[in-house]
């Protein structure tokens, strides 16, 4: 602080040595979904970011990673991703709003225990949960990570 | 060309020419891009057109326009993609490839400054690169905005408006449709139109694995290679799945097919020939220089001038001029001249010798007239494509030639050619293994006894499909690879590596020259070759013909060398001049010793199947060597021509020609067509025919041109016999009998040239034996046989072998006690450098070592080659009483020299003379020693020289082999047929040549102690004890003796078992055997190098 003079103008990011926001990302940050769906794709660019389906178990992460087998069930267009029954809870139904993203993995083939083939979609669960769902070349859907 | 908009046409492919970044071949792409339907395909192999050539010829037959372009590396990071749109634009790719490989630090890792690729616009359509690692992608998706908006206004500005796109790809991985909108966006914000690719690296997912291992080989490391990305998607997808990946930029769709449409097929190689530019004096033209000097050397060769000189020389040189080619015959007899002022040995060969006008410049030997050899088999008027001329120099100072004449014609460019080369199962068996992290010693392991494939004349033979059939090889019996499911991954990955590229060599006596019209680096890119001063053409040598390239073969022939130090040898001899290239002609020893069979040593008579053939054919004039040479190749082979003609020869049996008029052609080869030119000579006589015609019709019978085109020539040939009064079946018997013959037949030309060195080297034998042995066994590595089987072969022939001595021994070889002994020379012991080698020869002249202590001290030689020198036997004359383990004991004691002491680098050991077998791929375990040895000092003489000193190693074995029912391999040649008999030797060479009935059979040559012997196992007995073979070095063989009157002798082998265990059964000790190796051109070879290609 310079004696005498102004107090200069800083942000709580620079204060705090966060990363900055964006440039052209004014506040409110999330006014509209178009904004939101923006500023998703930043961070998930940016480097410090971790990919849920690559964060290991128990990181302590509000996002994880996980290979549970699932169902998909459809019927229409609605489409409702099925957890099978854990201890004494029932199996868990969570209804597919969108499919966020989709890509393809064909990680670490020479490697028996790690490799990876499969096709893995991004998709918003009602209540706005996003998970990541995988359909592995050995057949079958998992469930590889959620974003809580 | 259609509608291209219709399609999609993918402008960014690599190949296996860009080396290490690319899985399909030129001719695989174009054939799937044709099947699917596609008009056109760009190829951009990185930095390099290295697969151009192949690209156009497969093009050339399909529906798909092919377009040219590279990938090109920035020095500031990431790759821009070029395309030619014009011939301009090709030519400013080669100079722009030329420029910036040149210019590079690390030849292997070119990278291309930003302004040379501005310089070199002119005709060129730009695309920014792949996606991510693209040039402006790369700088977009790490946010660099700025800067890849201020490259692209570069950019811009150089290629101007229509000739720039901003490249997208959609890799399928995480993020991928994300990064591709960021880089829309940058191009939509400045303006750039967006252009589709796949950046095509493979030809189906399943090859990216491939892709994978090839970028990790290139690099050296285990997977994941550098820059590994976790796709399956850069391949060669159909225009349907393009268009639905970019179905959200339709813009960049109808981009691609603009640019296709502009670039397809402006890039055309085919037609035009690139001749050099002759060095001429003030006013002379090409044609008027080569007539001079044709004429003044066939004055020098035939006094005065007969009229059938002059008017063929006129014929010649008309022919010559109007197809332009003078200056190429010029170029070559600077060649000669240059090898003439060194006073380095140069012969001809090939076609190149049916030509007089090359007899008169010098540049072949064979007289055109007595040798019925005709120029159309050569050259002619209706040939499109350019002649070839090969010389042969001594090999140790050929580049010396190859050196000023690249010097001479530097201000046009020259540069030799290179070698595109493909990974055998074997070698794709080491890349695979080293790529999945295997060690080097395991790496080793798993690829030996992988049987490979060989060459001959220019064809490869794979003898195996694949793993089903290699994993049944006997080599392979207990093999690490036959746990299928352990090494599922690696049987896979190097089964579909095999054939495929996998980097680039250099040829390094091809030389292609540039001209006053072109200069070389617009013909083709030119890169450092990696020897100093020394560029390389991207082009493989077999594509240059091609691109209108001819080339200069100026190969490396150690023959020549051995022949020049053998006449040199045998002068200081006679105290007279024996110039083994001018020797008396016809001389009747020579021919007889080449009739024994004991050839061992002479150019092109030297293998077991020559040897077979000079006892039938009995060779007693120069064409009957001429036949010989022509008569054991696989052509003749496979068409059972060796037969007829030996039976012909010897009169036991008739023989007949269709016409009478034939008799000439046919008398001298007893009716049988060996050679090329007598097809052209039978198709003028016959159906009056022009010795060009005949030439375009044993082409078109040589090369599959095709049911319908063969159908053509046979009317034409028919109709315009019968007109000459010839019947019409006579001339269709004709026809067919032509037919039969010509895939077979070989250039007499071609032929005659080596049997000028066949007999040189026959006759050098013959009169100077010591000197022709000293010479070839200082010429290595060359010919067939190891240095320990020549040795052998020398000391059957009556020389003696002296022993080494550190006081009396040369660097090589020499020849003492006048002419009738030889003495190792220091090359031979194993380590030592060549400063330790010179230090030794200088220090003795001073005054002789006193001790092995004074030699250490006095002189460069580490400790470990001083320990060889000791066993190698060098020393013994300095401590007889402690003899070589005394001395090896106090060499033991002595300090360890510090290298840097002397200099700064430690020097590497001079490469062993009969060490060339060790660094083929796939060396195998030493085989067993023998057992028996009286004092182990034979076996420190072989671990140290290789050699057999002292006597061979069966010698002390006569009586065990007499009771072991053995008999000596040159008695067995002449037992009658029906004998079954047992012989013992050591392993020579096993192969596997092509056979007519396509069956296999192995041939085997073993050496014992009265000489050299081949056998034959066929299939059932290989297959039941080939493995022996491949891990043993010295076998048993029981078999049976055919003698047959058509066929000669053969020995039939029925059981094969491990020598050393017979004999240990019989004795103790241990006596040394030779090692063993597989190889390629064999399946097992002791102690062998590979020759040139």
């Amino acid at each position: 602080m310079e004696k005498g003079g102004e107090l200069p103008e800083s942000s709580v990011a620079e204060i705090h040595g966060y990363p900055q926001r964006p440039p052209g990302f004014e506040e409110p940050l999330f006014p509209t979904e178009e904004s939101k769906r923006q500023i998703m794709a930043h961070l998930l660019e940016a480097p410090w970011l971790s990919r849920a389906s690559e964060l290991p178990r128990g990181a302590g992460e509000t996002a994880r990673s996980a290979r549970e087998p699932i169902r998909l069930v459809g019927a229409g267009s609605r489409v409702e991703l099925v957890r099978p029954a854990r201890c004494r809870r029932g199996p868990t139904r969570r209804r597919v709003v969108r499919v966020l993203e989709r890509w393809r993995e064909v990680r670490a083939w020479w490697d028996e225990e790690t490799r990876t083939d499969r096709f893995t979609f991004r998709v918003l669960l009602v209540g706005g949960a996003v998970a990541e769902l995988a359909l592995e070349r050995s057949g079958g859907w998992f469930l590889v990570g959620v974003a809580d | 060309m259609g509608d291209l908009s219709q399609g999609f046409t993918h402008l960014h492919a690599r190949s296996g020419f860009s080396y290490g970044f690319g899985v399909a071949m030129p001719e695989e792409l174009v054939r799937a891009a044709a099947e699917m339907g596609m008009e056109a395909l760009a190829l951009t192999d990185r930095d390099g057109l290295y697969g151009v050539p192949k690209f156009l010829e497969a093009s050339a037959g399909t529906d798909v326009s092919p377009i040219v372009g590279a990938e090109v590396s920035i020095g500031e990071g990431g790759h821009l993609v070029l395309l030619a749109e014009s011939m301009e634009g090709y030519r400013s790719l080669c100079r722009l490839l030329t420029s910036y490989r040149c210019g590079s630090e690390d030849r292997r890792k070119p990278l291309c400054p930003i302004g040379a690729v501005l310089e070199h616009a002119d005709g060129l359509v730009c695309l920014t690169g792949a996606m991510p690692f693209g040039l402006v992608p790369h700088l977009v998706l790490a946010g660099r905005t700025g800067e890849a908006g201020a490259l692209l206004e570069v950019l811009c500005e150089a290629f101007g408006e229509g000739r720039l796109y901003v490249e997208i790809t959609d890799d399928r991985t995480a993020g991928s449709r994300r990064r591709m909108r960021r880089v829309a966006e940058f191009a939509q914000a400045r303006g750039v139109p967006l252009l589709a690719t796949n950046e095509v690296a493979y030809l189906t997912p399943a090859d990216h694995k491939l892709h994978d291992v090839l970028v990790a080989a290139t690099n050296l490391t285990a997977l994941p290679g550098p820059g590994y990305r976790p796709t399956d998607q850069l391949y060669l997808k159909s225009s349907a799945e393009m268009r639905t990946v970019f179905r959200h930029y339709p813009e960049a769709l109808r981009s691609a097919a603009s640019v296709a449409e502009r670039c397809a097929g402006t890039v055309e190689l085919a037609g035009e020939i690139h001749l050099p530019s002759a060095r001429l004096r003030g006013g002379e033209t090409p044609e008027g220089r080569l007539a001079r000097l044709a004429l003044k050397g066939a004055r020098e060769r035939y006094g005065t001038l007969e009229d059938r000189v002059r008017a063929r020389l006129r014929r010649e040189l008309r022919c010559i001029a109007d197809l332009g080619f003078a200056p190429y015959f010029l170029v070559a007899r600077e060649a000669v001249e240059i090898a003439h002022e060194k006073g380095i040995p140069v012969t001809g060969r090939g076609s190149a010798a049916n030509s007089l006008v090359s007899y008169c410049l010098g540049l072949t030997q064979p007289e055109p007239f007595g040798n019925r050899l005709l120029f159309e088999r050569f050259m002619h008027e209706f040939r499109s494509d350019a002649p070839d001329i090969d010389l042969d120099l001594c090999s140790l100072r050929r580049d010396g030639v190859r050196d000023e004449l690249a010097h001479r014609y530097e201000r046009c460019g020259v540069a030799v050619a290179a070698t595109a080369q493909t990974m055998s199962l074997r070698g794709a068996v080491r890349v695979a293994a080293r790529a999945l992290g295997h060690t080097p010693r395991e790496t080793n392991e798993l690829s030996k006894h992988v049987p490979t494939r060989f060459r001959d004349r220019g064809r490869t033979y794979t003898p195996l499909l694949g793993w089903e059939e290699a994993l049944a090889e006997p080599a392979m019996r207990g093999h690490p690879l036959q746990d299928r499911e352990r090494y599922k991954l690696l049987l896979e990955l190097s089964g579909r590596l095999a054939g495929r590229y996998l980097q680039v060599g250099t040829h390094l006596g091809g030389l292609v020259f540039g001209n006053e019209r072109h200069h070389l680096s617009e013909l083709a890119p030119v890169e450092p070759s990696g020897m100093t001063g020394l560029l390389r053409v991207q082009y493989d040598k077999d594509d240059l013909d091609y691109a209108g390239m001819p080339k200069l073969d100026l190969l490396g022939l150690r023959m020549h060398t051995a022949l020049h130090e053998a006449g040199e040898l045998a002068s200081k001899k006679t105290e007279g001049r024996i110039d083994p290239y001018n020797l008396p002609p016809e001389d009747k020893d020579t021919y007889a010793l080449i009739r024994t069979g004991r050839n061992a040593g002479m150019f092109q008579l030297e293998s077991p199947g020559q040897m077979h053939l000079s006892r039938r054919l009995e060779p007693r004039r120069f064409a009957d060597l001429v036949a010989q040479i022509s008569l054991f190749r696989p052509g003749p082979v496979l068409g059972d021509l060796v037969t007829p003609y030996v039976l012909r020869k010897h009169s036991r049996e008739e023989y007949s020609v269709p016409l009478p008029e034939l008799e000439p052609v046919l008398r001298s080869t007893y009716g049988v067509l060996i050679f090329q030119e007598q097809v052209l000579e039978v198709a003028h006589i016959v159906a009056g025919f022009s010795l060009a015609e005949g030439d375009q019709i044993r082409r078109a019978m040589t090369h599959d041109r095709g049911p319908g085109a063969m159908k053509e020539l046979k009317d034409e040939f028919v109709r315009r016999s019968m007109a000459r009064g010839v019947s019409g079946a006579i001339a269709r018997e004709v026809f067919s009998w032509m037919e039969g013959f010509a895939a077979y037949g070989f250039s007499a030309a071609h032929a005659a040239s080596f049997a000028s060195l066949s007999y040189a080297s026959a006759y050098m034998k013959r009169h100077y034996p010591a000197e022709f042995f000293c010479a070839l066994l200082n010429s290595q590595p060359m010919g067939f046989y190891s240095p320990r089987t020549l040795l052998n072969e020398a000391r059957r022939e009556g020389i003696e072998v002296l022993s080494p001595d550190i006081h009396l021994s040369g660097e090589g070889f020499t020849v003492e006690d006048d002419g009738t002994a030889l003495r190792v020379g220091l090359k031979y012991s194993k380590g030592l450098s060549r400063s330790a080698l010179s230090s030794i020869l200088s220090e003795r002249e001073g005054r002789p070592f006193a001790s092995a202590a004074d030699l250490y001290q006095r002189t460069a030689v580490e400790r470990d080659a001083l320990e060889n020198l000791i066993r190698a036997g060098f020393l013994d004359e300095l401590a007889p009483d402690a003899g070589r383990n005394g001395l090896l004991s106090a060499v033991r004691a002595l300090p360890k020299k510090r290298s840097c002491a002397r200099q700064r680098q430690t020097e590497l050991p001079l490469p062993h003379p009969a060490s060339w077998w060790e660094t083929r791929e796939g060396a195998a375990n030493r085989a067993g020693y023998l057992p028996l040895s009286a004092e182990g000092r034979e076996r420190m003489e072989w671990e140290a020289l290789s050699l057999n000193v002292s006597r061979h190693p069966l010698s002390p074995y006569g009586k065990v082999l007499k009771r072991l029912g053995v008999t000596p391999s040159r008695k067995i040649l002449g037992l009658p047929h029906g004998t079954r008999v047992q012989a013992a030797g050591l392993l020579e060479e096993l192969q596997r040549p092509p056979t007519r009935s396509g069956r296999p059979v192995y041939f085997l040559l073993i050496e014992d102690e009265a000489g050299l012997l081949q056998v034959t196992i066929f299939e059932g007995v290989y297959r039941r004890y080939g493995h022996i073979l491949h891990q043993r070095g010295a076998f048993l063989l029981k078999g049976k003796v055919e003698q047959d009157h058509r066929r000669g002798f053969s020995f039939l082998v029925e059981r094969i078992s491990d020598l050393q265990e017979a004999l240990t059964d019989e004795a103790e000790a241990r006596m040394p055997g030779p090692r063993m190796v597989a190889s390629s051109g064999a399946f097992v070879r002791a102690k062998r190098r590979g020759r040139a290609g």
